[in-house]
């Protein structure tokens, strides 16, 4: 079935070209100039607000202390931890399965990129794990380069390389769900809070 | 074995969990206004839906007049669009060789008889009876859950929004907010029934937790997932997929069973379009900068996980050879288009009584089937909104002008506003026949009572007022004002 189904899409699709116009050649330009715009901590400051999750900046020393001060961290019982310097707590970081990880408090991870136009951070999970913690934690944590702050989504996409994983995702905020009546709820299904770390 | 026309019978669906009486009635409703009747009949709801849309379109507006380059990215984005229009067989070609580099499984369907078939062999296949889906509007477009659950697998829809309004037996009223048509209150007394919360329960935090806790262990008990698919991308063989709420991650991460579903027109040449459109679509829809999940799947995670991706026609490359219509296809479903819809915040999804509700579904319902949703391009006051706030410049208003000429043409816009347009078209040939028609209309319409206009079959005057008729046309105003300054 699925040769002969295949066969027909793309027979249909090229004849479809025969009855449309043919449509305007497109102006050779591969890839979209944005015009200047700030890649500043404040930029991404205020869209992370937005987006509801919160901003720490600190020295990369000073992280397990920063960490220390996020309510409810310090008490955590289930913590998984990406970072060498930040010890999991009541998680092994080889579990048999995702589904270990659903009483998780906490998820500490390590983002790859900022994005100041919309407070997103580019992660790209090295386990299918670790990226069950990022959805079973109740408040996620992303600890970020400052330096890897980029003024928007072009620039992002020219400096990861968005498909050398198989997965890879923008995380922007905590889960959140607006279905009922328009009302703001933090927590859908995935974390109810964030916080992103810049270190410098 | 191909069905010509495939979408479900919506109007007969929701009769049917009511009853065969309603079913009835149902059936006979095939004009939007009439279907429109019952919602607009509650004068406080609608003015209720009216401003929750509109307040969604308002953050649009922000959120867009904070980007600098706002109209370069729309024109940018409607570009891309329309050059992978004109490309779809290189592009598909070139993703199905890269997604199975990339350890994917690429199944075609040529319709939804043949979708759901797919889907449902490597279900069974698997020994999956238990199964989490994410929003997709193509699923829904293809009668997916009903195909399964009358084979034994239950079948979850985890959004918020359509998880409610697949517990009340209806479908979603929205393609971005499936449950807009929907009070907090009707929401609470759902989940009492459905999730046992406590009764009279209508605190929005409280019924999400609700429905978290509900559908949390649905996700740990899912044997597979299923999701829909923003965009495929031609060079990479991938996918994103995007949410906000975490539902389509979920679904994916826990079970090891990924089955996607991606409609023919969703591909795009290259990465690097990926951000035009993403720049657009969270603020388009909601007035977010980006949604929170922005997901991109190259192939399966690890070595005992599957993913399969099913690429879908349904309709798609009819609509594609079409002269006029085939712009539609750019369509990125950010549901601005219903926001800004005046006639779509005052009447409500259900009543265009198909999938895709607002302008755009307006524009492709009848593609489908011209005869039954004949009535959808009259759904409009051609003000132009929605062309004007679509991020991919889909020229909507015009292609809803468009259909109608087609269906007048075709026999199928009704025969009594075929009747009216040949009058008015005799009587606006002729200037002296026109001049009397209108001082007739101004002593006749001057000597009935008020609401005159709305005994007529003219469902829309309804509920309005006629301002009071002048004694005088334009013409002769004219005329003597001409006079008068000579």
């Amino acid at each position: 079935m699925s040769s002969v189904s295949r066969d027909a899409i793309f027979a249909a699709m090229r004849a479809a070209a025969e009855t449309r116009p043919p449509a305007e050649p497109r102006v050779a330009r591969l890839v979209y100039v944005p015009p200047p715009m700030s890649a500043s901590a404040e930029t991404f400051a205020a869209n992370l607000e937005a987006a509801g999750a919160q901003l720490v900046r600190c020295e990369v020393r000073a992280l397990t202390e920063t960490l220390a001060h996020i309510p409810g961290f310090a008490g955590a019982a289930h913590v998984w931890s990406s970072l060498p310097e930040v010890a999991p707590r009541g998680v092994a970081r080889d579990l048999p399965s995702t589904h270990a990880l659903a009483t998780l408090d906490f998820a500490v991870l390590r983002g790859e990129l900022a994005v100041a136009e919309n407070g997103a951070i580019w992660h790209a999970p090295s386990s299918a794990l670790e990226r069950a913690a990022a959805l079973l934690a109740e408040h996620l944590v992303l600890v970020v380069p400052a330096s890897s702050l980029v003024a928007t989504l072009h620039e992002a996409y020219a400096r990861i390389d968005a498909s050398a994983h198989a997965f890879g995702w923008f995380l922007a905020g905590p889960s959140k769900t607006a279905d009922i009546e328009q009302a703001l709820v933090l927590g859908a299904h995935g974390p109810c809070a964030a916080t992103v770390v810049l270190i410098s | 074995m191909r069905e010509a026309v495939t979408e479900p019978d919506l109007d007969s669906m929701r009769g049917a969990q009511r009853g065969g009486v309603q079913r009835a009635e149902r059936s006979e409703l095939r004009e939007h206004a009439q279907r429109a009747a019952a919602f607009v009949a509650d004068e406080a709801r609608t003015r209720w839906h009216d401003q929750a849309l509109w307040f969604v379109r308002t953050k649009r507006d922000r959120a867009a007049d904070a980007v600098p380059d706002w109209e370069a990215l729309r024109s940018e984005a409607a570009a891309i669009k329309r050059e992978a229009l004109t490309q779809l067989p290189e592009l598909w070609e070139r993703f199905e060789v890269q997604a199975q580099k990339r350890g994917a499984v690429v199944h075609w369907a040529r319709d939804a008889t043949e979708h759901n078939a797919i889907v449902h062999e490597l279900l069974r296949r698997h020994g999956a009876r238990r199964v989490v889906k994410s929003k997709s509007m193509l699923t829904e477009e293809c009668g997916l859950n009903e195909h399964l659950e009358a084979r034994g697998i239950a079948v979850i829809d985890t959004d918020l929004g359509e998880r409610i309004v697949q517990l009340r037996h209806e479908p979603p009223s929205h393609i971005v907010m499936p449950a807009i048509h929907l009070k907090k209150e009707e929401i609470g007394e759902l989940f009492a029934r459905e999730m046992g919360s406590a009764p009279g329960l209508s605190d929005p935090t409280a019924l999400t937790r609700v429905a978290r806790r509900d559908l949390r262990a649905r996700f740990l008990a899912a044997q597979a997932g299923i999701t829909g698919a923003n965009f495929a991308v031609a060079e990479s063989g991938g996918f994103v997929v995007v949410t906000n709420e975490g539902n389509a991650d979920l679904g994916t991460t826990l079970p090891r069973l990924h089955i996607a579903s991606i409609g023919l027109e969703k591909i795009v040449p290259r990465v690097t379009d990926l951000p035009v459109f993403l720049r657009l679509l969270a603020r388009s829809a909601t007035g977010q900068a980006l949604s929170v999940y922005t997901s991109h799947y190259h192939g399966p995670m690890a070595a005992d996980r599957e993913q399969h991706i099913v690429v879908v026609d349904n309709g798609r490359s009819r609509l594609l050879a079409h002269p006029s219509f085939w712009e539609a296809l750019a369509c990125i479903r950010c549901g601005a288009c219903l926001n800004t819809c005046p006639v779509y915040r005052r009447s409500g999804g259900h009543s265009y009584g198909v999938t895709v509700a607002g302008p755009i579904g307006s524009v492709l319902a009848p593609a489908r089937d011209p005869k039954k949703h004949a009535s959808l391009p009259y759904a409009c006051s051609l003000c132009g909104s929605c062309s004007d706030v679509c991020p991919v410049k889909v020229p909507l208003h015009h292609q809803l002008l468009t259909w109608r000429g087609e269906l007048a043409a075709r026999g199928a816009s009704g025969s009594l506003r075929a009747v009216f347009a040949r009058i008015a078209r005799r009587v606006m040939e002729r200037p002296a026949l026109f001049a009397f028609a209108g001082g007739a209309a101004r002593v006749v319409g001057r000597a009935l009572p008020a609401p005159w206009l709305a005994r007529l079959t003219v469902p829309w005057t309804r509920g309005r007022e006629l301002p009071e008729l002048p004694r005088e046309s334009f013409h002769t105003l004219y005329a003597k004002r001409r006079r008068a300054s000579e």
